[in-house]
């Protein structure tokens, strides 16, 4: 007796769940094309926002319970401790904890010290060793230690006393009791006792945990700031604290209060440079992670158009049988809708997966550890909506075409779609959008606001626009290879090759997708060659130089001379980075670097690189004569800024107008607002004479290795010179950034592996539809072997059309990604064509697409003659 | 009384610049309980003749009368219905959802017309076992031969209690023996409930098995013979096969 009951079959719902179940290969693959998809849009939106919130509440932590912080405008710098009365009389102040930082190295290490960039620009945390002095009768307040040994220093004692965290302390094999020395600006090395051990939780947190805390007194006296803090953290009544509008009153109060060259902010708000210095790379992960969804929309739409196609007869039968065109419709978009949300739910698993691993690569490079991945409910729901959305936009065109099928179709022998509106379609739109598209990217001048937006549509228009053309470029390109098919896969190759011609919609899906994955690793790989090949060509030409001279500490201008002294040494020159805060015309300000230069040396050392000004000469002259700056085209093109605007940095003397002379390619402090203006500027806003860098250009005969020894060990043995040779830093820098781009070659894969998924499901298909014409053709004495080659030899075609379409609409893509980058972030780079990219993604096409058909040309093979030519 | 009525019909088609005429004004009715076997040679427009009898073509003019309704006025939708509840169909290639059993595939017009299958339980239960498949109900159609597919699609088309019931070569695709079952089931359903069936078919033994045969050349009817079934099958036959040589079918 059969069973009716457990059927609730009302509805279609019953034939779309067995439909599912019976073809579950196809449903597995249409499932993957929804999974990578939303897979990679929730791994990246994850890895950015779990970034942005490690950020923000490492900054959280490591400020306890302080309500708001009182700093210089300038970042960094240091301001009398008479501030600290004139905060604790402000009515609501509950408690003021001053602070000092050093920033130094243990005295064992700085032979060995290097600087650590991070994308942003800016040191890893870590790299240096902070010496923190806290008035620590007042810290009470504020934070809590965690001694895990020995003792906190009292408020009183003056014995150079500190407490590590316990991490570093391990790491370095120090124990409570033992001395540890570190460099100081004017003693040298001085030893510090250790007297306790913190746990690297609340303020042990900050800078990585490489942390020393001291008293006050201590730390003023070793990096002779007598007098003076960095930092003030207060702690406000819990009323105000609690309402947020009135905790932003007082902060506005106090930082009126407290004059333009301190600032008061929220500890949290402090993460906010950091956040922004990952902006434009964060906008670039999220635009790929799209085009993988898109990616997986070819996919989903490729398997449901193949649906289509292998039911026809039996829609027809639904449609003979009383099914209208509607309730057909509907049918396929309930599977669509069914496979979305299954797939969308996975794909959001798959997503927190892949973003764990995300995660880690950002962490390597940005200088901010991403520990835990957080994902935030409602974007994994928004995830699944879009990925529900997407597949059943995907569905809506095979939907139409099975609606459109004749009750007709279910007396024919061989049921089989009109495919032949695919050549006209694609004459009448595929160049039309391209040409639509191309104008949009190139043309028109969009806002900044809206350039990401309509540009990111714009390049999905454009991958529209060219899967158009693949129909009308199948059969001359197809003819046009058929001599090297016929070459390698003899006279089956002929039958294998004119094959792809038969499906035209077919065809082009498998194409498309294969497109799109070798489109996006060669756009990729496009513009990582670019980035890559203009910042060395910067450091080679503009940064010059073939040594750079640092120290853990700020050197002394009289390093100058005595480099110069040096027989091998041709010219020097030097630089000082100070943090400031910039005011563009706007009214926007952000957290920017004051690079200061030489004008005077500059030239001998290095170059300029002029987009728009006065020639380098006039440039520096106009430098040196005070009170101008030249930007980089990313921050002119962030700030709309032009020759002769004038844009306000924060000062040691308040703030003041700096006209700029000229825009500059630059790409000094990477994603960091940069500018750079001249050393009496430096010396005369913001009184610093020390250096950070000194350019040193050699000999031609130099020696490298002999002259790096002289620098560190005769005249840098008391300074402790580090010397860093240009190949070490271009090193440095390419290590950098291929971490950086390793993300977006994550999303690649996935593009490749779904266009991969895309020629399995195409092929697997013809030879399912073609079982009576295999039988046929076996009947006719075609060995096993041959079918093999036959189907190979179409796969191989499709594989090559896609590598061609792929490189093609990639080195656009790479074109149009340079575009995005100038209008997003500003960044002027040239286009790189990246040849081993080329070569090689051609052979994964290839590759990808023979491999893909090798089960479905064995499937091919076992056809059993007899059944073929029974019946279909 | 027609069940189903086709007056002055004509079919045109348009292959490249030619047009071919595939029914000529033809005068076509079936009346309630009628057996039609409609046999002709290829292209002489009997499978023409069933596709726009059972409204799954449109008529090029003229008028096709179904159950009182002009189904050649319809809008699709509409025709549809019409299709769902008042006509079967049968096919050659039987056209069972592969991945539905046979009970399954029976209820399928009963699904997509909305009804509660469970209270079409009996109803189904009962076909199958009139066609002799009541112990197979849950087989999938690829555990069942040939023969007990199309006993499947007999049952799904008579499960709606359709007006009338169309087969396009029923047993086209079966061996003797499974086609003369399908046959003595169609004649079954037709004398048992009063069902109208037309069926197109090339095959004068299978044709035998209707009360009247309808003969078609170059898009027109040209000659219609009554069935006796008198005299056994056989004589039917030679009937059927005499009036072909004389039409030179």
């Amino acid at each position: 007796m059969f069973q009716l009951g457990f059927i609730r079959f009302n509805s279609p719902l019953i034939l779309v769940f067995r439909n599912l179940w019976t073809r579950w290969v196809r449903t597995l693959l249409t499932m993957t094309g929804i999974i990578v998809g939303v897979g990679a849009m929730v791994a990246v939106n994850t890895t950015n926002k779990s970034t942005i919130q490690a950020i923000s509440s490492f900054f959280d932590e490591a400020a306890g319970r302080s309500d708001l912080i009182v700093e210089t405008a300038v970042s960094g710098e240091t301001f009398a401790t008479d501030t600290i009365n004139r905060v604790r009389r402000v009515p609501g102040i509950l408690a003021v904890a001053p602070s000092i930082v050093g920033v130094t190295v243990p005295a064992a290490e700085a032979a060995q010290w290097e600087q650590q960039l991070s994308i942003s620009g800016g040191a890893v945390p870590g790299t240096s060793f902070w010496l923190m002095g806290r008035d620590l009768e007042a810290d009470t307040a504020v934070h809590e230690y965690n001694l895990s040994e020995g003792r906190l220093p009292t408020a009183a004692e003056t014995s150079y006393n500190v407490v590590l965290v316990e991490d570093y302390a391990a790491d370095k094999g120090i124990e409570v009791g033992e001395d540890f020395a570190i460099l100081t600006p004017g003693a040298g090395a001085v030893n510090l006792r250790v007297i306790g051990l913190i746990a690297k939780e609340g303020i042990g947190i900050t800078n990585d945990g490489v942390l020393g805390i001291a008293n006050l007194a201590v730390v003023q006296e070793l990096f002779n700031l007598t007098g003076e803090v960095n930092q003030l953290e207060l702690v406000v009544d819990e009323d105000i604290a609690a309402d947020t509008d009135r905790l932003e009153a007082l902060r506005t109060e106090l930082d009126d209060q407290l004059g333009t060259s301190l600032t008061v902010k929220r500890p949290a708000s402090r993460g906010e440079a950091v956040a922004n210095s990952l902006g434009t790379y964060q906008l670039g992960l999220n635009f790929f992670s799209v085009v993988s969804l898109f990616v997986g929309s070819f996919l989903i739409y490729n398997a449901f158009a193949m649906t289509i196609v292998e039911r026809t007869r039996e829609i027809g039968m639904f449609r003979a049988i009383g099914m209208t065109r509607r309730q057909i419709g509907v049918m396929v978009l309930l599977e669509a809708g069914m496979l979305g949300l299954f797939g969308s739910v996975i794909g959001v698993g798959f997503g927190l997966l892949l973003a764990q691993f995300l995660a880690r690569i950002v962490s390597s490079f940005s200088g901010q550890t991403v520990e835990q991945v957080t994902a935030v409910p409602t974007d994994l729901a928004q995830a699944i909506a879009i990925g529900l959305a997407v597949t059943i936009v995907a569905a809506i065109l095979p939907a139409i075409q099975a609606a459109r099928v004749s009750p007709l179709q279910a007396l024919r022998i061989q049921a089989n779609l009109d495919e032949g509106r695919w050549q006209e379609t694609g004459l009448r739109f595929g160049p039309l959008t391209i040409f639509a598209t191309l104008l949009i990217l190139y043309q028109v001048p969009l806002r900044p606001a809206v350039t990401f937006p309509v540009g990111s549509n714009a390049i999905f228009a454009m991958l529209l626009g060219a899967t158009l053309c693949i129909p009308i470029l199948t059969k001359p390109i197809e003819r046009l290879l058929r001599p090297f098919i016929l070459l390698l896969f003899g006279n089956e190759g002929r039958l294998g090759s004119s094959n792809i011609n038969r499906a035209q919609g077919r065809t082009t899906l498998t194409v498309a997708a294969l497109m799109v994955g070798i489109s996006m690793v060669v756009g990729i790989e496009g513009m990582t060659l670019s980035f890559e090949t203009d910042i060395m060509d910067w450091v080679d030409t503009a940064l010059g130089g073939d040594l750079f001279v640092r120290s853990p500490l700020q050197m002394r201008p009289d390093v100058e001379a005595r480099l110069l002294a040096l027989p091998e040494v041709t010219a020097v020159t030097k630089s000082r980075y100070i943090a400031t805060r910039l005011f563009s015309p706007d009214g926007e300000d952000e957290y920017a670097i004051f690079n200061a230069i030489d004008p005077a040396t500059y030239l001998n050392v290095a170059s300029i690189r002029v987009q728009d000004g006065p020639a380098p000469a006039e440039l520096v002259q106009q430098l040196a004569t005070g009170d101008a700056i030249w930007v980089g085209a990313d921050v002119a093109q962030k700030y709309n800024l032009h020759v002769n605007d004038e844009v306000v940095l924060e000062t040691r003397r308040g703030r003041r107008p700096f006209r700029i002379a000229a825009i500059v390619i630059d790409f000094a402090g990477g994603e960091t607002t940069t500018v750079t203006g001249s050393w009496n500027d430096l010396r005369r806003y913001f009184g610093v004479t020390d250096v950070s860098t000194f350019l040193v250009r050699l000999a031609p005969a130099a020696s490298l290795p002999a002259i790096t020894d002289t620098i560190e060990n005769d005249i840098g043995r008391n300074l402790n010179l580090i010397v860093e040779s240009k190949q070490e830093f271009e090193d440095k820098m390419r290590t950098l950034s291929a971490q950086a781009f390793s993300l977006f070659d994550v999303l690649g894969l996935i593009g490749l592996v779904v266009g991969g998924l895309g020629v399995i499901n195409t092929m697997l298909m013809n030879v399912l539809e073609r079982t009576r014409e295999l039988g046929g053709l076996r009947s006719l004495g075609m060995t096993r072997r041959q079918v093999r080659r036959m189907i190979l030899a179409e796969a191989a075609t499709i594989g090559v059309m896609g590598g061609l379409f792929g490189v093609a609409f990639g080195a656009v893509l790479a074109d149009v990604f340079l575009v995005g980058l100038r209008a997003v972030g500003g960044f002027v780079l040239n286009l790189q064509t990246p040849y081993t990219a080329i070569a090689v993604s051609f052979v994964i096409a290839l590759v990808l697409a023979l491999a893909a058909a090798l089960y479905p040309a064995w499937r091919a093979s076992q056809v059993n003659i007899i059944q073929a030519i029974k019946n279909e | 009384m027609s069940v189903l009525e086709a007056k002055m019909v004509t079919k045109q088609y348009q292959m490249g610049e030619v047009t071919v005429q595939a029914l000529a004004e033809v005068d076509f009715a079936v009346a309630k309980g009628d057996f039609v076997a409609v046999m002709g040679p290829s292209g002489s427009g009997k499978s023409t003749l069933l596709h726009l009898l059972g409204g799954l073509d449109e008529p090029t003019s003229g008028e096709i009368t179904l159950a009182g309704r002009p189904i050649s006025r319809l809008s699709d939708d509409e025709v549809t219905i019409v299709r769902r509840r008042k006509v079967g169909f049968i096919f050659q290639f039987f056209n069972l959802v592969p991945t539905l059993s046979a009970a399954e595939n029976v209820a399928l017009p009963l699904l997509i017309d909305g009804r509660n299958i469970k209270e079409e339980q009996q109803k189904i239960i009962n076909l199958l076992e009139m066609v002799g498949l009541g112990e197979r109900a849950d087989h999938k159609p690829d555990q069942l031969s040939g023969g007990q597919q199309q006993r499947v699609a007999i049952a799904r088309a008579f499960v709606n209690d359709p007006e009338i019931v169309l087969a396009d070569e029923p047993t086209g695709n079966l061996d003797s023996k499974s086609g003369t079952a399908v046959l003595n089931l169609l004649r079954q359903f037709c004398r048992e409930l009063q069902q109208t069936i037309v069926m197109v078919t090339h095959d004068p033994r299978a044709a035998s098995f209707a009360n009247k045969v309808v003969f078609l050349k170059d898009g027109n009817i040209i000659q219609e013979l009554p069935i006796a079934h008198n005299d056994g099958h056989e004589e039917d036959i030679r009937a059927i096969m005499r009036v072909m040589r004389e039409l030179e079918l």
